[in-house]
């Protein structure tokens, strides 16, 4: 079948099938086809390719998205020239300094790291339904909890008092963000009400940065970085007594 | 803000089914397609300071597609972009069609005949419903090229594929 000429321009014809004309110019054109036998077909005959096509490539979307693409359309790991490098850097430097062990979390951590707030929210959402596993070691054990939270991020942790809201500690763990550790301290008050203290050290000291409010999933997380660690509240509370909450724990620790 | 980059990632995450089907339409090849589309991926998270919100992201993600492709393509030294007709590959693999509609293998074939500025046109705007401006912008083109391809390649697939459909499409209102 070649291009029948149909006293109406290719491209206007095109243009119809593809939307891309006005409704008065679209009109035209179905005018032009009821009156005219061959553009009507092959109309059709254009519309009928355009649906296999769809229906070709509808099965394409429902084929699972490989991992890898989806980690590629996030934050970027270094790529693994630079971690053989570092790491070898950090082999030859470290073992001849000895701080080898305690900077390993820095090459280790592959990945660049979540802001703190999203992972704060993400750890809160999964313990915080927990009633009988909220945490890994009880607050029986607290020195021996933040001795252990200390060691894991190589940074001193105390777990701060926050009595004066009303809430007590239940615990702690310890958890993965972005291949490093973090920590979590849980808190609750006597209405069951829980926040959680979220802790990581980050790749760069800063000087202490201004307390952040944001609101996901329906929490609130204020959050702060003061030297090499960064820290995030999570709750329902509202956003002022959150706010000095953190600051009891942020003159705490 | 933190969240911004998380709800850009959302976006462009809802996208990557597209993606790999445009990229697999332009190589012919699961392994290379998708090499594609994570180098596309990674270089869109890169500029993801330079995407406007208040605009779609697809054609975006497509103009990205597109350019590295197209490096992809020179580096492989004038490789021919060939549609694969062999491989039993998930984008075909569809029940075969009701009478009166074009068949899905008659259309790969017609599909895999057009010269691969033409092909990517039909896929662009015929199947990733982009608009023609913003398919010439993927395609770093002008709209009239866009217009002028898309006549010639869908001429092509009319003649291909008319004798065979023609009759039946005769018989469904």
């Amino acid at each position: 079948m070649s291009t029948p000429r149909h006293g109406v321009d290719d491209a206007r014809v095109n243009a119809y099938l593809d939307g891309e004309l006005s409704a008065e110019e679209r009109q035209a054109v179905e005018r032009m086809a009821a009156a005219d036998p061959a553009l009507a077909e092959r109309l059709r005959l254009d519309r009928a390719i355009m649906q296999a096509l769809e229906r070709a490539g509808a099965a394409a979307l429902d084929d699972p998205v490989p991992a890898r693409l989806l980690r590629a359309a996030g934050p970027q790991p270094w790529p693994w020239w630079r971690r053989v490098a570092a790491a070898a850097a950090f082999t030859v430097i470290g073992g001849a300094l000895g701080w080898h062990a305690s900077r390993w979390s820095d090459v280790a951590g592959l990945a660049a790291p979540r802001p703190v707030s999203l992972e704060a929210v993400a750890a809160h959402a999964v313990y915080l339904p927990e009633v009988r596993h909220p945490v890994e070691v009880d607050a029986s054990e607290r020195a021996h909890l933040d001795r252990w939270l200390s060691k894991r991020l190589a940074h001193e942790l105390v777990s701060p008092e926050l009595h004066e809201f009303g809430f007590h500690l239940v615990g702690g763990r310890l958890l993965p963000d972005s291949g490093r550790p973090a920590a979590q301290y849980m808190y609750e008050n006597s209405d069951g009400e829980r926040i959680t203290l979220y802790a990581r050290s980050e790749l760069r000291a800063r000087a202490i940065t201004p307390l952040r409010v944001v609101e996901d999933r329906g929490f609130r997380v204020v959050y702060w970085q003061r030297d090499r660690m960064s820290y995030a509240v999570t709750g329902r509370l509202d956003a002022d007594l959150l706010q000095r909450v953190a600051r009891s724990i942020n003159d705490q620790i | 803000m933190s969240f911004s980059s998380a709800s850009f990632q959302d976006l462009v995450v809802a996208q990557i089914p597209r993606l790999r089907r445009y990229a697999y339409a332009l190589t012919g090849d699961r392994t290379r397609s998708d090499d594609l589309v994570q180098d596309c991926l990674e270089r869109a998270w890169g500029r993801r300071r330079l995407f406007e919100p208040s605009r779609p992201i697809r054609p975006w993600l497509f103009t990205i597609l597109h350019k590295l492709h197209v490096n992809h393509v020179r580096r492989r030294a004038a490789e021919p972009l060939t549609v694969s007709h062999d491989d039993s590959m998930t984008t075909l693999a569809v029940a075969p069609s009701a009478c009166g509609e074009v068949e899905i293998e008659d259309l790969r074939r017609a599909l895999a005949s057009l010269a691969p500025d033409q092909r990517s046109v039909v896929l662009l705007v015929g199947l990733e419903q982009l608009s023609y401006q913003e398919a010439a912008a993927a395609l770093g083109v002008a709209v009239d090229t866009v217009v002028s391809r898309l006549s010639r390649a869908r001429a092509q697939l009319r003649e291909h594929l008319g004798t065979s459909a023609t009759p039946r499409l005769r018989k469904t209102p």
